[in-house]
């Protein structure tokens, strides 16, 4: 029986020992990320049946496990994709956010110094140093649009190299969970949980998900298999499949994610959300993409509205204004897969700068019809012919005759445009800022018809610049012009003559005369520039709703709102990561005043098992001693 | 609730970050002195701000026009004014030389005093700004509008004028062209101008004459002749009858709403003449009345031709004077527009300004008693930390 009590002493005071170790273990992994907690498991050994009873044999270690839950840990990845992806969205817009409306790189102090600039013109057209004035305002304003159409392709750049160190690190943590899987695979045929293996696979599992989101499926032996995007597996079993950033097709500008499968490779950057990656992909896909759709359509339609109002003007040496802006024409990228890719394409110009959208378009040919469709609402956009050409959303588009069904285009009309502007004028007296003709009522017309000014209609006519003699025949329901043929007169109709209209209204008597003038010399006036400074002030985009000024407004308040929401977001997504983190830590934690009494408690048991084998030394020997007597 | 040791370390941390973190951002609010330091703090505040911002930029805008239409306005009507003194003392100088005591030399040197004026009413017509446009050139404001081509004046500029934007909806013109007010003057009395026949031999003296009823005048040259034996009558240029009546020296001839009167000693056959009004220049006025002064054609041999030939043209200059007042009231009432609009944009910009500050400012009590809760929550934290940190049970084994 003494050899018994041995057995249970020795016994507990390895198991004893064994508990202390694991307490010690757990101390000493108090700091380290993604350890769980583990408790050294003791069972009763199969009791001795004397007969008279089963008598027990003391304590015997069962296994050592760690103390976690599975939901947990999936809630910790699941927030902490989620965290990570609007830490990353965030990062990205509140950069563009403060540049929108910072005094030094926003777009709206460059706008209104060069209205006002425009004004001062108007004011005192003649003045040299007022023109000087607003070409340079004009030059600044130039260089904000191409700062921050810079900044937007540059933030571009930041996050195709995100993509592609987000991704190796992705690669690198696939190849880990692959091999662990397979470590703990062959650990678990030994019938015993690798306690610290899964935990080095969990924490892989939450370090990937800081990447992006992903999906774990547990297998019967052990592995984890993991999923991203729509359910592409990035390991399986101890098998990887490794993800690529590539160059994006159709569009080369912008690199694409996908997955290397065995059957080629498969474009994910669509489907994969959460996490740095998500949060990356998402910025580009929205924010960015739509601030510089909306730049480059402020650019364009201010571009367009004073290059128009300058074609109508003249200059300070009597020509006709020329352009006051470059622009570049909309983006057109042809699908590689066109039959005509690399020959010839469609041509798509600005026509209308009031209809122009910051949306981006499909445009397809079925082989009968073309079809245009816009991107960003998914709706097909009815196009108008026009000539050979068709017409939508201010654009004018000269199909290519060579296209055959199936051919595509992407057309970005405005993403390039606000890097593109460039100020056309080189010299301060190219402003337009006189009217092309001067129409005046004689003082000693007896009538009271008053004539209006002069709408350009076509500036290149050849008698353009003739000066018109208006004179109303006897009785005054005709009139001749430079003593030609009669015409009738009616009162506010539009009269045409050498490119020019004008109308005259009210009710002329025979001999009242009218004068038409070129107004080349004039360099005092300054109407044209006051069109200008007018215009810059109304509402001609988004179909006479928005003032340049009022779009910038527009794309600040969107970005602001985004950025707000991300933030917001973020922090509730902080809040709900820390709980979660706090729910794990409060099952897998370790505590270390509970380890000191644990400590406390297995010393003194394993000092009472020491007593044990005494006693069972102490009852031996007195046996031995009965016995030598 | 079980608690790991790390958990309650990074909870610890955490506070401190999360207090630190406002702690800075109302630091970065009062630096800054304004409540929206970016646009995401507030989207629908920064936009508007920008707007009222917009609005009181372009506000300033015409509040700067208006000070340069102002001063354009003013230079016109400061040489409008001098204008009319202008036109003033050559209408004395004209009594002057009315007078019958005057021998030829004297009217001579009044002549040469009359000269002065022109050339000084020339000057004016041909005023120039400080930036050296001609005020009075229409748009052509880098040609000299007004010069002598010899037998009359020219007008070089053309009719158009610049227009102001000195509000939203309100433009102003920031002056007149020349032509208006220099070149297109009626002569005569503004309806009719009276002319004596070369012919005549008698003494007798047409006076301007007067309108009584302008609707009833038809356009058309008529002559008044004195028949025997003493009789007058009106005839139209074809010769058809208008009036006629027996001549009594100084009684009004009228005929058609129009009347005259003719003094002195008409002789029989005399004729006088009464022509439509027509536009003259102001220069030109001038300069045939200096040369009736002056006698340069050295054709008016008798006092009655003399006051004939200047009631002639004289009056014209009557309808000169009436124009630069005119305009002048024109350019006043114009001034009177500007000054108002100038304290409405005035008015608008201190408006948007406390607008403004509404949205964008920060409100120092509020954030200051702000600042000072957070430093003591971030106190707060961090003695809990320090403490909580210090209680372990292995400080008692």
């Amino acid at each position: 029986m003494t050899v018994d009590l041995f057995g249970i002493g020795t016994s507990a005071l390895r198991a004893f020992q064994r508990s202390l170790s694991v307490t010690g273990n757990n101390i000493a992994n108090v700091n380290t990320p993604g350890y769980s907690r583990q408790q050294a498991l003791l069972d009763t050994p199969t009791p001795f049946n004397t007969g008279r009873g089963f008598l027990g044999r003391g304590v015997e270690p069962s296994t050592v496990r760690r103390i976690y839950d599975r939901f947990v840990s999936d809630q910790v990845r699941i927030n902490r994709a989620a965290f990570s992806q609007q830490e990353t969205f965030y990062g990205y817009s509140s950069r563009l956010d403060s540049l929108l409306d910072n005094a030094g790189t926003s777009l709206a102090p460059g706008m209104q110094n060069f209205f006002d600039a425009t004004q001062d013109v108007a004011t005192s057209p003649n003045d040299l140093a007022a023109r000087q004035v607003m070409l340079s305002d004009a030059q600044s304003m130039v260089d904000r649009f191409h700062l921050l159409a810079q900044d937007a392709l540059e933030a571009g750049k930041r996050i195709d190299n995100q993509l592609r160190v987000d991704v190796n690190e992705i690669n690198s943590l696939t190849t880990e969970i692959a091999n662990v899987n397979g470590d703990i695979r062959d650990a678990l045929a030994t019938g015993h949980e690798p306690n610290d293996l899964l935990d080095h696979r969990d924490k892989l599992l939450d370090d990937l998900s800081q990447k992006v989101s992903i999906n774990t499926i547990e297998q019967d032996d052990g592995t984890f298999n993991v999923f991203i995007g729509n359910g592409q597996g990035i390991v399986v079993g101890s098998d990887v499949f490794s993800l690529d950033v590539v160059t994006g097709s159709p569009d080369p500008a912008q690199k694409e994610i996908v997955l290397l499968a065995p059957g080629g490779n498969i474009d994910i950057s669509q489907s994969i959300s959460g996490g740095s990656l998500g949060g990356a992909l998402e910025y580009r896909n929205t924010t960015l993409k739509n601030t510089q759709n909306e730049l480059g359509r402020i650019a364009v339609g201010l571009g367009m509205r004073f290059n128009q109002q300058q074609a109508v003007g003249l200059d300070l040496n009597g020509n006709l204004g020329g352009n006051f802006f470059n622009l570049a024409s909309p983006q057109v990228i042809d699908s590689p897969t066109n039959s005509t890719f690399g020959i010839s394409s469609v041509n798509v110009q600005f026509e209308d700068p009031n209809q122009l959208t910051a949306h981006d378009y499909q445009l397809s040919f079925d082989g009968v019809n073309w079809n245009l469709l816009d991107v960003n609402t998914g709706n097909p956009v009815a196009l108008t012919a026009s000539g050979g050409d068709l017409l939508a959303d201010g654009l004018r588009i000269t199909p290519d005759p060579g296209a055959v069904a199936g051919d595509q285009y992407e057309i970005r009309p405005t993403r390039l445009a606000a890097g593109q502007i460039e100020l056309a004028l080189t010299g301060s007296d190219q402003i337009a800022a006189a009217r092309t003709h001067l129409t005046a009522a004689n003082s000693n017309n007896a009538g009271d018809a008053g004539i209006s000014p002069v709408e350009v209609l076509d500036s290149a006519n050849a008698a353009f610049f003739t000066d018109l003699n208006l004179v109303f025949d006897n009785p005054p329901t005709t009139f001749t012009i430079n003593g030609g043929a009669s015409q009738a007169f009616v009162t506010g109709a539009d009269i045409d003559v050498n490119g020019v209209r004008f109308q005259i209204t009210g009710s002329p008597v025979a001999g009242d005369t009218f004068t038409i003038s070129n107004n080349q010399g004039a360099t005092g006036d300054g109407a044209n520039a006051l069109a200008m400074a007018q215009s810059a002030l109304d509402e001609t985009m988004g179909n006479g709703t928005l003032s340049f000024g009022e779009a910038y407004s527009e794309i600040i308040a969107g970005v602001g709102t985004r950025t707000r929401q991300a933030g917001i977001t973020m922090d509730s997504q902080q809040v709900l990561l820390d709980q979660s983190i706090a729910q794990q830590q409060s099952v897998s934690g370790v505590n270390l005043d509970e380890e000191a009494a644990n400590l406390q408690k297995f010393q003194q048991s394993y000092q009472a098992a020491a007593q044990v084998i005494a006693v069972a030394d102490d009852v031996f020997n007195t046996l031995l001693s009965a016995v030598r007597r | 609730m079980r608690i790991s040791t790390q958990q309650l370390f990074q909870q610890g941390i955490q506070g401190m970050r999360n207090q630190q973190g406002r702690l800075a951002e109302t630091q970065n609010q009062l630096a800054r002195g304004e409540k929206i330091t970016t646009p995401a703090d507030d989207p629908a505040g920064a936009v508007r701000a920008q707007e009222i911002q917009r609005k009181k930029d372009t506000a300033n805008q015409y509040i700067d026009n208006n000070s340069v239409l102002e001063s354009r306005l003013n230079l016109e009507e400061i040489s409008l004014r001098d204008a009319g003194d202008n036109v003033q003392r050559f209408r004395e100088l004209m009594l002057q030389a009315n007078n019958d005591g005057n021998d030829q030399t004297s009217r001579d040197a009044i002549g040469q005093e009359m000269r002065q004026l022109l050339d000084e009413l020339v000057g004016l017509a041909n005023t120039q700004d400080a930036n050296g446009e001609y005020i009075f050139a229409g748009t052509q404001t880098s040609t000299e509008p007004f010069a002598d081509a010899g037998t009359s004046f020219v007008y070089n500029g053309d009719t158009g004028s610049r227009e102001v934007q000195i509000s939203p909806v309100r433009k102003i013109a920031n002056g007149n062209p020349g032509n208006e007010i220099f070149m297109e003057v009626l002569d005569g009395n503004g309806t009719f101008k009276v002319s004596e026949a070369s012919t005549n031999t008698g003494s007798g003296v047409i006076d301007p004459g007067t309108v009584l009823d302008a609707s009833l005048f038809v356009q058309d040259t008529y002559t008044i002749s004195i028949i025997a034996p003493s009789n007058y009558e009106v005839r139209d240029s074809s010769l058809a009858l208008v009036s006629s009546g027996a001549y009594v020296e100084g009684e009004s001839i009228s005929f058609l709403g129009v009347q005259s009167k003719i003094t002195g000693e008409p002789a029989i056959g005399d004729q006088f003449t009464i022509t439509p009004s027509v536009e003259q220049s102001v220069f030109d006025t001038y300069r045939n009345v200096i040369s009736i002064v002056e006698d340069t054609q050295n054709n008016l041999s008798s006092n009655s031709e003399f006051h004939n030939a200047m009631n002639s043209e004289a009056p014209a200059l009557d309808q000169a004077f009436d124009k630069f007042l005119n305009v002048r009231t024109d350019v006043g009432a114009r001034l009177n527009v500007t000054e108002k609009q100038l304290e409405i944009q005035q008015d608008l910009v201190l408006s948007y300004e406390e607008a403004l500050s509404a949205v964008k400012d920060l409100d120092y009590a509020e954030a200051i008693s702000q600042f000072q809760l957070q430093s003591i929550s971030l106190q707060a934290a961090q003695q809990s930390f320090a403490q909580i940190q210090q209680l372990s049970l292995f400080n008692f084994l």
